[in-house]
């Protein structure tokens, strides 16, 4: 079923919420294919692992239509699921007791065809930073939240932000040095997002 | 501007996040400051480089949404935590201050009364001055 019904002076993503608080499945199931590809590969980067990140993505779903009467402003929609999945990661890694080192690529999925060395190069340097650190890069450089965005989801102040972000990629360049770093590439030959 | 200063805000100038000021600034930084420079160069590699690796190695892939055979609910603890916290106002207000404040209990009517009218008063002079001197009331008899 298609929702061509927005609500007078309401976003679609907006209208969708409203529809879905109402306990509309069908909007819901719209709202959140809008955001699963995001939230997965956010999941995969941070849990490393395809399995554990399909069931935090999973989880993180099934908790946002339960508690979505409790999402006051609509329009954050997409940093409240995030908030959501990010503390679902958390609860997964404590449990496995991986909070901070877990550099073992082999249960993740990384698409090894289309990755050359130097984006292995890079992925392995995430993987070494601790779960605070490797959230901010994804968040920032994944999804390409707002230094803001960021500091609402992680509920935090946007001064930890701003250093969590500098100290990663202090990391990063010491982790990576005198390795390659992959130059962008064109954006046709990227997988469709 | 000097360099300890620059570092730190050069990500957020690649991102557009710097206000206008800031950025003004650092742009006269980096043109006098070869070693800001190089490191700006490499932020930037190595940023473009995480958006482009992420997308590489990360493969979309389609996610079965889980049973939604729920309804949306509130969340349970904020009634009960709501209610609680207005029962224990209401408690406080009508039955444990009362108790502690003075305006609230019955003060006894002795308190209040005026002191007593001074020994010396009465008496005649020379012994109300001895008693006026010592600052009690015992009755001293000069005669």
């Amino acid at each position: 079923m298609k929702h061509n019904l927005f609500i007078e002076g309401k976003s679609e993503q907006e209208s969708l919420v409203i529809l879905a608080q109402e306990g509309d499945r069908q909007a819901f199931v719209r709202l959140f294919q809008g955001v699963q590809q995001s939230l997965y590969r956010a999941a995969c980067v941070i849990l490393q692992n395809d399995q554990d990140a399909c069931d935090a993505t999973q989880e993180a779903a099934l908790k946002a239509f339960r508690f979505l009467r409790s999402l006051r402003q609509p329009q954050f929609f997409k940093t409240w699921i995030t908030r959501i999945l990010i503390n679902e990661c958390r609860g997964i890694l404590r449990e496995k007791r991986k909070m901070s080192y877990y550099p073992d690529m082999n249960s993740w999925h990384v698409n090894l065809r289309e990755a050359a060395g130097a984006e292995i190069n890079v992925l392995e340097a995430v993987n070494r930073l601790t779960f605070n650190y490797r959230t901010v890069v994804v968040l920032r450089y994944l999804d390409g939240y707002s230094q803001k965005e960021i500091a609402r989801i992680l509920g935090c102040p946007i001064g930890t932000v701003k250093s969590r972000i500098n100290l990663a990629l202090r990391k990063l360049k010491e982790g990576l040095e005198g390795q390659d770093i992959p130059e962008q590439r064109n954006q046709e030959s990227h997988h469709a997002l | 501007m000097r360099c300890r200063e620059a570092r730190p805000i050069l990500e957020s100038y690649l991102t557009g996040e710097l206000s206008g000021f800031r950025a003004v600034a650092l742009e006269r930084h980096l043109q006098a400051c070869p070693a800001c420079r190089k490191e700006m160069d490499v932020t930037l590699r190595l940023t473009s480089g995480l958006r482009s690796s992420f997308r590489v190695a990360i493969p979309p892939r389609s996610l079965s949404l889980p049973n939604l055979a729920i309804q949306p609910q509130r969340l349970a603890w904020f009634p009960k935590v709501a209610s609680i916290a207005i029962l224990s106002a209401l408690l406080l207000g009508l039955i444990v201050v009362p108790s502690i404040h003075p305006y609230g209990r019955q003060i006894p009517a002795a308190t209040f009364q005026t002191s007593p009218t001074p020994a010396y008063e009465n008496q005649p002079r020379e012994v109300a001055e001895v008693i006026n001197r010592h600052g009690t009331d015992w009755r001293i008899s000069i005669n």
